[in-house]
């Protein structure tokens, strides 16, 4: 008995033993999620593997349980899961930053036709309500049309393990998701790309808990090469949507829009104009509309020029990466303790003149840098233009997230400054701007190891993304109390390699990783 | 006390020792990754691709070899894009005291202007160097240069720096250039290569010539032609020597101890490929040699060797050199760039996982060949294969890019392997350059050469060292652009003693 309670005494103590190695490796950064790699953040099997390029990542904190995020994150996928180049991924059982579920997109029909996905997925978390949404680019047949579709999952629907079981969706995905609705339905002469998507997370007034979309169209009659950004408003229960509203007003080459909710319900837009006939300079745009209540579309002001930029990134080489950068201005706001709102807008630019070195090349930024401005007055002025860092080599795929519960704006980036002889194998940093401030505090290394980027995929597909695509996805969010909000940055990454024939090659793989502040 | 000041005085000579001869303008050729191997401001610097080199033993001073490497040059600062680049100064190094491109010469009454493709063969018993690079004119072909050695330190010929159109003019048609294989516009052939017949002038049929070797195709012909000249450039017609394939390419020429030639090409139809050798007697340029039906080397089987790598580019380029042995017998070695295995995805052409360099042997003159083998059996890409025998000690060289400290098998690092005299085993693989090297450089839009790199090895004499030099591409030394310094691409160099 004596000997029975020494054992037993001995258990307890191992088992706190335990406990609190495991707690203090946590605390240490041994988590998955901080891996030198992070973690790969899809099921593929590794023979034969095929490319998955991130796209963006959202989270409910302590959803999946105590201590436990529920994780939704998208990517380019060239598996085809569902017949299309797009699919989410679910972690909900360990927050190690693996998927415990994955899947293409459910198709969504309506009285126009049956839209399957095309691409481009993009998800939100919608705490307020308790869910995600996804809008991607759509397709349907006869007659030919394209639109935005946008798919609710709520948090009961990705936790529900027989509706929406672990592993591969292989008999469809319908079961994660509870409805869907597809807007800005054009014909392809109006060729739709690059949506993006935001929720109001107020529970009350007018707009609360609508969701918002914007896409870029191309416009036929100019061979394409006109664009305008459209902005559309639908219900958040049931999706019923706006039509859709132009915001980008004259500017003829208007891109890569990325909509945001202000924390009194106001919405805005950012957006490049960009002029490919002279292409001497890029314009950031932005745009601020008052809500008014789903269905009903927003009323938008004229956009405002936020900065030009005279050395354009767009499809220009990343200095020696050999990765081609976008000028893809994105922001996010913060609420200060006085109850005005923050606007903080991040985007890649050209620290210097493009390097254009013979008639064949397209040209090259010896110096990309991450910068960031600011408004206090709802996007009418903006600070001066400021690097988010001042470390060497090229900064790049630059994204922002504000953690509400504590006034952090998170920017996560690409950069190359630790590769001094090649400058070309990136690694992925974090950057903070503290509450209270408006400037950038030291960034922190979120993936010690680093890759060569520009491999090839072992197994070419159609409309593959190339290198680590063409951004990163970021995510903020916590409970408030210090230590305990995540910053989740998905990534594009070659570490984890497929087999091929039994030849170990690298493979592009969506990644996680996170910080724990 | 005494032996203290001793030792302190020998520990101070012994660091002059030293450090003296190493003054703040020598380029060490053995250094960790080589040295750059042209005079390019680092302003805007574009890419060089290496091509070929060869040398002159001791010909500057003991232990001064004078060393001319060629390849491609995108910056238009040179006469053209074949580029030149002459080391020269009494300092032992890898320095490099002139460079240029190849000059534009008249064929029947029209310029022909280089564009790309350049070679060089030395000739030790002439004191001279010959180079050849692809011409583009009214009339296109293979351009053949002959510089003397006196010419090459002559200051005013050849001066330092790098050479307008007017001084490569003066350097290198002391002898007035020819054009080969004239066809229509541009040379329509593929790989060419140029070698010399190293005996000295009295020792037989052949002597001293020179030989050119091409594929030609155009909508009328395609075939392996050869051409020999006299020293001086005296030049007879080209003959047929491939056996009416399909299509043939990659073709390769060497001379054997005896003044025989030899050539390997490609040559295969729909359904093959094979590696093939031809054997010609000398005839006394400009006579055409007397060649034999060509013999199958290998049977060239899969995917080409060209890795998935965004930069790892090489081609099916088979060479060979040749080793003289008691007897008057000789063997050949000829390497090969092999795809080790293929990967077929799901409606697409079969692609090359890893890339590997084969050696194989024959000890017939070229009858028959031995099974080929790898030259390194590590896992990643080995490619780019080039090889040498020292003519003096026997030793051959093989020098090759591997990626087999990079788990991305994506950056490069020189290796080399040597079989030494007497034998057809291959020694351990050599890291020759330390850093893996990316090859990602300045100009994206640009890819390098690196279809092969550039070998050379002499010796003196029995017994007393030889050195073995290799040309490859490196990004290593940086460029500056806009203020920012970034990796630039450069025709690079490294010597190795054996």
């Amino acid at each position: 008995m004596k000997t029975h309670g020494h054992v037993a005494r001995l258990t307890i103590l191992l088992f706190l033993f335990t406990l609190h190695a495991s707690a203090s490796a946590k605390a240490a950064g041994s988590s998955p999620c901080t891996a030198p790699n992070g973690s790969i953040f899809n099921l593929e099997p590794r023979p034969n593997a095929v490319t998955q390029a991130a796209l963006s990542v959202a989270f409910l904190p302590n959803r999946a349980g105590a201590g436990l995020d529920l994780v939704v994150a998208t990517a380019t996928d060239q598996r085809g899961l569902s017949d299309s180049p797009e699919a989410f991924y679910v972690q909900r059982s360990t927050e190690n930053c693996a998927a415990d579920l994955e899947g293409g997109f459910p198709s969504i029909s309506n009285a126009m036709g049956l839209f399957m996905p095309l691409g481009t997925p993009i998800v939100v978390a919608d705490p307020a309500h308790d869910g995600f949404f996804i809008a991607d680019l759509r397709f349907a047949s006869s007659p030919d049309l394209n639109g935005v579709g946008i798919i609710k999952a709520t948090s009961a629907s990705l936790l529900n393990a027989t509706n929406c079981p672990k592993g591969t969706q292989t008999a469809g995905s319908a079961g994660c998701f509870t409805t869907g609705s597809v807007s800005n339905i054009t014909s392809l002469n109006d060729f739709l790309v690059d949506p993006n998507l935001a929720v109001d997370q107020r529970t009350s007034g007018t707009g609360a808990g609508d969701v918002y979309t914007v896409v870029t169209e191309t416009l036929a009659p100019h061979d394409f090469g006109d664009t305008s950004i459209f902005l559309t408003a639908c219900t958040n229960a049931d999706l019923n949507c706006s039509n859709s509203t132009l915001i980008s007003a004259e500017d003829a080459e208007a891109k890569f829009a990325w909509v945001q909710v202000r924390p009194d319900g106001v919405i805005t837009v950012s957006y490049v104009n960009f002029n490919s006939l002279v292409p001497t300079s890029e314009e950031v745009k932005f745009v601020t509309c008052t809500p008014n209540g789903a269905p009903n579309p927003p009323t938008c002001s004229a956009p405002v020029l936020v900065t030009t930029e005279t050395a354009p990134v767009f499809n220009k080489f990343i200095g020696q990466t050999r990765l081609v950068d976008l000028t893809m201005p994105k922001h996010a706001h913060r609420l200060e303790s006085n109850g005005t709102v923050t606007t903080f807008l991040t985007y890649d630019r050209c620290e210097v003149k493009l390097l254009k070195l013979s008639k064949a090349d397209n040209g090259t930024c010896p110096k990309t840098d991450v910068v960031v401005t600011s408004s206090t007055d709802g996007g009418q002025t903006w600070s001066p233009i400021a690097k988010v860092t001042n470390s060497p080599f090229q900064q790049f795929f630059s994204a922002i997230a504000t953690d509400s519960s504590t006034g952090t704006v998170n920017i996560a980036y690409y950069s190359t400054e630790n590769d001094a002889t090649f400058q070309t194998r990136p690694q992925v940093f974090l950057a903070q701007i503290a509450p209270g401030t408006t400037s950038v505090g030291t960034p922190s290394l979120q993936t010690s190891a680093s890759i060569y980027p520009n491999t090839i995929a072992a197994i070419p597909t159609q409309l593959e993304p190339v290198g680590l695509g063409d951004r990163i996805g970021l995510a903020a969010a916590g409970t408030g109390t210090a230590g305990q909000s995540h910053a989740y940055v998905g990534f594009t990454w070659n570490s984890v390699f497929g087999t091929y024939g039994g030849v170990s090659l690298p493979d592009m793989n969506n990644h996680l990783t996170f910080l724990q502040y | 006390m005494k032996s203290l000041t001793t030792f302190a005085l020998v520990m101070v000579a012994h660091m002059l020792l030293l450090t003296a001869p190493i003054s703040a303008a020598t380029v060490l050729c053995s250094s960790p990754n080589g040295a750059r191997f042209n005079l390019e401001p680092r302003a805007n610097a574009l890419p060089q691709g290496s091509g070929a080199v060869d040398l002159l033993p001791n010909r500057l001073g003991a232990g001064d070899d004078l060393i001319v490497e060629v390849g491609n040059d995108s910056h238009p600062r040179l006469a053209s894009g074949d580029g030149y680049y002459v080391h020269r100064s009494s300092t032992a190094d890898c320095s490099v005291q002139f460079e240029g491109g190849l000059p534009n010469f008249t064929f029947q009454g029209n310029e022909v202007e280089g564009f790309g493709g350049t070679t060089v063969a030395a000739d030790p018993a002439r004191d001279a160097f010959f180079v050849a690079d692809a011409r583009l004119g009214q009339t296109g072909g293979v351009g053949l240069f002959r510089a003397s050695v006196s010419t090459l330190l002559d200051t005013k010929a050849c001066p330092n720096g790098t050479h307008t159109a007017a001084k490569s003019t003066s350097c290198w048609t002391v002898t007035p250039p020819v054009l080969l294989f004239p066809v229509p516009g541009a040379f329509s052939g593929g790989v060419f290569s140029i070698a010399v017949d190293e005996r000295p002038t009295s020792a037989g049929t052949g002597a001293g010539d020179v030989y050119a070797v091409t594929e030609i195709a155009d909508n009328t012909v395609n075939n392996v032609s050869l051409a020999a000249c006299t020293n001086t450039l005296n030049c007879g017609p080209a003959i047929v020597i491939s056996a009416k394939e399909a299509f043939q390419s990659s073709s390769y020429v060497r001379v054997r101890p005896d003044g025989v030639i030899t050539v390997n090409y490609v040559g295969g139809n729909a359904s093959s490929l094979d590696i093939k050798f031809v054997t010609c007697a000398p005839a006394g340029a400009p006579n055409p040699p007397v060649c034999t039906a060509p013999t199958v080397v290998q049977k060239v089987t899969g995917a080409d060797p060209n890795p998935l790598d965004i930069n790892l580019q090489p081609f099916l380029l088979p060479k060979h050199a040749i080793r003289a042995e008691a007897g008057g017998k000789f063997t050949t070695f000829l390497v090969y760039d092999n795809c080790q295995n293929t990967f077929a995805p799901p409606g697409s052409n079969a692609e090359c996982l890893n890339a590997e360099v084969l050696l194989t042997t024959s000890t017939d003159n070229g009858k028959t060949w031995s099974t080929p083998i790898s030259v390194d059996t590590a896992a990643g890409n080995h490619l780019a294969s080039n090889i040498t025998t020292d003519p003096v000690t026997g030793f051959t060289q093989i020098a090759y890019y591997s990626s087999e400290g990079d788990p991305f098998q994506h950056a490069v690092q020189v290796f080399r392997n040597q079989i030494n005299p007497g034998s057809t085993a291959l020694g351990t693989p050599q890291m020759v350059t330390q850093t893996l090297d990316p090859l990602d450089g300045t100009e994206t839009t640009l890819i390098p050469n690196i279809s092969f790199l550039g070998v050379a090895a002499r010796g003196t004499s029995p017994g007393v060292t030889s050195r073995l030099y290799i040309s490859f591409t490196s990004s290593t030394v940086a460029g500056a652009y806009e203020g920012f310094s970034a990796p630039d691409l450069n025709n690079s160099i490294t010597q190795v003693s054996f």
